[in-house]
């Protein structure tokens, strides 16, 4: 066991103190100690080489999800979100429910609703000259997109939702009583919608479909709605935050963009890996296994941490660079193996759209001279992101 | 050079459908199927694409029966 003496051994990804030095602290730990084990949550072994966290998110036999992974202490709780907390072969049939609604083949069906949505968000402030991003788009629009566009349900209920659904991101380790409430919603929600026509969706899939040939059950209806809104929402608000910084503060980056179609197609994977926005999902190990010289025991808590295998120089030379032309860019924002994200083709769609509004903005640049403060919890994200761009009236091409 | 898909690890991630449409379809539940027979020399490069981008490692590129590449 190592410790690196400035680290200690009690490492917390999401402490606030780390402040700006959030990323060249988590790359030092894995230029020195890419198996750190930490005393803090209970303890865990913070991962954050590529290799040893594609390992282990494949091998959900050594490394269950079933103790969670939301929150690095073990879930003590009877509530699983689902299908991300259970193992096969049961994941599997869940899987096998939900994934058609959220297939490549979906898509084309959504898009012109997302760009509805999104050019109605630019569009009250597109005259101002001036937003604050992370309210007046991030937080609004994937949250719309879900609600209006995948669950058919009115946008008035994401008010009710939203502080469950901070709690569970920002505070992750006691948002305990927000899953709960949450479940409780979700069973209205179920409740309103049995008695209303039948439709091809995710929530009637939910309500009359089956896993393992019977019907699905209450509870696990409750698990899969609220993972499914924490996935659909929550990432993509902390992914155009991320972006929206990044635009504004590179304008040489936001001109390629703008002149270059093939390094467009690929910025949404390339934005995604540089700043993954779940940052790091935790799994306990079945049994004791090495991981890198390290002797990982039965029953540890392992934090895979995507947002550092992204930057591990082993898989992407230059890892610092944003660099649009990279082959095969194979990041960890999604996950990978069985658990990789249903949602991965609709958020790059939402990227597609959002990249396109942003860059529709001349002058991007931040609004204010202020250091731009960050939330970290289970994302890292800008509290609040004032951003100033030449004033134009109408809607966006 | 031919495709195949292992039908028991792919999980319907659909990211090889994604990398190269023109050589897989989805069934109705997102799993993936093998559209081309023979790959020609320019579909090479998509089909490479999807081998890697699979998160479960379920594609295979295969030449004449024998494993070429994972």
């Amino acid at each position: 066991m190592t410790t690196i003496p400035a680290i200690g051994n009690h490492f917390d990804p999401m402490s606030p103190e780390l402040g700006a030095d959030f990323w060249p602290t988590i790359t030092s730990i894995q230029q020195t100690c890419p198996v750190l084990r930490s005393e803090a949550y209970g303890g865990y072994w913070l991962l954050t080489r590529y290799e040893d966290v594609w390992n282990v998110v494949r091998d959900w036999e050594s490394f269950t999800s079933t103790e969670g992974v939301a929150g690095i202490p073990i879930n003590k709780s009877d509530f699983r979100f689902i299908p991300i907390e259970v193992d096969p072969p049961y994941h599997r049939a869940v899987r096998k429910l939900l994934n058609p609604y959220f297939a490549p083949q979906r898509m084309p069906g959504y898009e012109p609703a997302i760009r509805r949505i999104a050019a109605g968000l630019v569009d009250r402030f597109r005259a101002a000259g001036r937003c604050e991003f992370v309210e007046d788009f991030a937080q609004r629009f994937p949250a719309q997109v879900f609600f209006e566009v995948v669950l058919d349900l009115p946008t008035a209920e994401l008010e009710r939702v939203e502080p469950w659904l901070h709690a569970i991101i920002w505070e992750p380790n006691t948002a305990g009583p927000a899953v709960a409430d949450f479940g409780a919603w979700t069973q209205e929600i179920f409740d309103r919608r049995r008695r209303e026509p039948r439709r091809d969706d995710v929530l009637d899939a939910m309500l009359f479909g089956e896993v393992d040939g019977r019907a699905v059950t209450d509870h696990e209806r409750a698990c899969m709605l609220t993972v499914l809104i924490i996935g659909g929402i929550e990432t993509g608000a902390t992914a155009y935050a991320n972006l929206a910084y990044q635009l504004a503060t590179r304008p040489d980056v936001a001109g390629l963009l703008r002149r270059d179609a093939a390094a467009r197609a690929n910025a949404p994977d390339e934005f995604l890996r540089f700043e993954a926005p779940a940052l790091g999902l935790a799994r306990s190990a079945t049994r004791d296994v090495e991981i890198g010289g390290h002797h990982i025991r039965k029953g540890d808590r392992v934090l895979c941490y995507y947002g550092a295998a992204n930057r591990d120089p082993e898989e992407f030379p230059e890892p610092e660079r944003l660099d649009f032309t990279r082959p095969g860019n194979r990041h960890l924002s999604f996950g990978a193996g069985p658990h990789r994200c249903i949602g991965s083709h609709l958020a790059r769609l939402e990227f597609t759209v959002v990249l396109d509004e942003l860059l529709s903005l001349p002058g991007l640049r931040l609004g204010t001279d202020q250091p731009i403060g960050y939330r970290v919890g289970l994302h890292r994200a800008p509290a609040a992101l004032p951003l100033a761009f030449t004033p134009e009236a109408g809607s966006s091409i | 050079m031919r495709l195949e898909v292992d039908p028991s690890a792919c999980q319907g991630h659909a990211q090889c459908h994604a990398a190269a449409p023109d050589l897989f379809t989805l069934d109705d539940e997102g799993y993936a199927v093998v559209a081309v027979d023979v790959l020609t020399a320019d579909q090479l490069a998509s089909a490479r694409a999807a081998v890697a981008a699979c998160p479960e490692r379920a594609v295979a590129l295969l030449d004449d029966g024998t494993r070429a590449q994972r």
